[in-house]
C-alpha cells in the first residue's frame, strides 16, 4: 500500500471560522460559515483521493454480503391516546399538538353534550369538544392525573379541511404505526364505545385499541356542536 | 430531479437518483477468468451476485483508481436485476431542473450512453443512460448468465460470492 501525503492547506484555521485571531478571510461575507464554503468541502473531498486504510474494505465486504433487514412498508401511523378506560387512535396527520389541561369556558345557552365549550389555545379561542360523549365513552376507573405512574390528562388538538378541535384526553401515548392488514373489525362487545366511528380494532402492546374512522368523526362533532 | 456526479479525469458525468439503490465502497471484487476488461468482478451484494461493471474502463478504457472516492454504484438494471458501477469521484448528489439536461448531439443509436448534457458553474455534466450503458458484448453475457441461473435475475449464483 503506497502512501500518499496530502497537502491540505486548512484556510478555515487559520483566516476562517477557527481562526484563533480576526476572522479575515473575504469569503466569510458571502459563505458566512467555512462549512458552507467549497473551498472546505473541497478540501474534505480530498482526504477520499487516498487508499483505504487497511482492513476497511474488508470489513465493507461483510457488510455488504449481509441480508438487509426488510424494511416494513405501507404502514399508517396513528396517534394513540386514553379516553376512560378505553385506548383510541387517531391519524397522526390530523393532529396539530398536545397541549396540557386548560380552562373550558362554556358557552352560554348552548346545552350540547358533545360542545364542552371554549378553550384557550395559544391565543386563540378553540372549540372544546367531548369525542368520549360521541363515542359514548364511559368514565371509568383510571381517572385523574397520576404523576408516579406517568399519566398526564392533556387536551388533543386536531384538525381537517380547517375545522379546528380541542378535546381532552385522559393520556396521551404517543404514535404508533400499523399496517393496514393489522386492523380488524370491531365487534360491539369488545370495546366499550359506540363502534360506529370505529374503523376498526388494532392492537398495542396487548392492548385493543379502536381507530377512529376520522371522515365520520369529524363530520360527527359538526353536527353535534350545532 | 438529482442526480450522482462522479468524474473521470477532468470530465463530469452524472446518474439520476432514481435508478440508484446504494453506493458502497470499492470492496475487493471476485474475479471471472476470461471476462471482458470492462467487468471488474462479481460482488456478494446482500447475498446476491451481482456483476461489477468499470465505468472508467467503458468511458476511458483505463481501470478505475483504487482510492477511497472511487465507489460502487449499485443499481437496478432491468425489472429486478442490479448491476454494479465502479467509478471515480463519486462524492457529489446535485438538484438539476429536469430540462436542463439538453439531447446529445450524437444520437444513442451511435452506442453512446450518454443521453443528455447540462451546463454547470463546474462545467459540462453528462448523465449516462444506466438501461444502455452495457457494450452489446456483455450485455449478452450477462442475459445468458441470468437466464442460465433461471430466475431472472443475476441471484443465488452461490450466495456466498466470494
Amino acid at each position: 500500500m503506497t502512501d500518499r501525503t496530502l497537502t491540505v492547506d486548512d484556510c478555515w484555521n487559520r483566516i476562517g471560522v477557527w481562526a484563533k485571531g480576526k476572522k479575515t478571510c473575504p469569503k466569510l461575507d458571502e459563505f458566512i460559515h467555512c462549512a458552507n464554503c467549497d473551498v472546505f468541502s473541497a478540501a474534505g473531498r480530498q482526504l477520499l483521493e487516498r487508499e483505504a486504510p487497511r482492513g476497511y474494505l474488508e470489513d465493507w465486504r461483510e457488510i455488504i454480503s449481509e441480508t438487509k433487514e426488510e424494511l416494513v412498508v405501507g404502514t399508517q401511523s396513528a396517534i394513540l391516546f386514553r379516553l376512560g378506560d378505553e385506548w383510541l387512535a387517531l391519524a397522526t396527520h390530523l393532529l396539530d399538538e398536545v397541549v396540557p389541561m386548560r380552562t373550558i369556558h362554556r358557552v352560554p345557552h348552548r346545552k350540547s353534550p358533545v360542545l364542552k365549550g371554549l378553550t384557550n389555545v395559544r391565543g386563540e379561542l378553540q372549540l372544546c369538544v367531548s369525542v368520549g360523549r360521541l363515542l359514548n365513552v364511559t368514565r371509568g376507573e383510571i381517572s385523574g392525573t397520576n404523576v408516579v405512574k406517568g399519566i398526564y390528562e392533556r387536551m388533543m388538538v386536531v384538525s381537517q379541511n380547517g375545522q379546528r378541535y380541542v378535546f381532552p384526553v385522559s393520556e396521551v401515548r404517543g404514535v404508533h404505526r400499523y399496517r393496514r392488514e393489522d386492523i380488524s373489525d370491531a365487534p360491539a362487545t369488545s370495546i366499550n364505545c359506540s363502534v360506529h366511528y370505529l374503523k376498526g380494532i388494532i392492537e398495542w402492546e396487548g392492548k385493543h385499541v379502536g381507530l377512529i374512522d376520522h371522515d365520520l368523526l369529524f363530520p360527527a362533532l359538526t353536527r353535534g356542536i350545532l | 430531479m438529482m442526480v450522482l456526479l462522479f468524474r473521470l479525469g477532468e470530465d463530469r458525468y452524472a446518474v439520476d437518483v432514481k435508478d440508484v439503490v446504494e453506493i458502497v465502497p470499492n470492496v475487493p471484487l471476485q474475479q471471472i477468468p476470461m471476462a471482458p476488461e470492462l467487468v471488474a468482478g462479481l460482488l456478494n451484494y446482500r447475498g446476491v451476485v451481482v456483476p461489477i461493471i468499470d465505468l472508467s474502463m467503458v468511458i476511458s478504457g483505463a481501470k478505475s483508481n483504487r482510492v477511497l472516492s472511487s465507489r460502487v454504484v449499485m443499481i437496478k438494471y432491468g425489472a429486478d436485476r442490479m448491476l454494479g458501477l465502479l467509478a471515480e469521484n463519486v462524492t457529489e448528489a446535485m438538484k438539476v431542473a429536469d430540462d436542463m439536461f439538453l439531447p446529445h448531439a450524437i444520437s444513442p443509436e451511435c452506442g453512446t450512453f450518454v443521453d443528455g448534457v447540462a451546463l454547470s458553474d463546474k462545467g459540462m455534466i453528462q448523465r449516462i443512460n444506466v438501461k444502455a450503458i452495457l457494450p452489446k458484448e456483455v450485455k449478452g453475457i450477462l442475459d445468458h448468465c441470468a437466464e442460465y441461473n433461471g430466475d431472472g435475475g443475476a441471484k443465488n449464483v452461490g450466495a456466498g460470492g466470494d
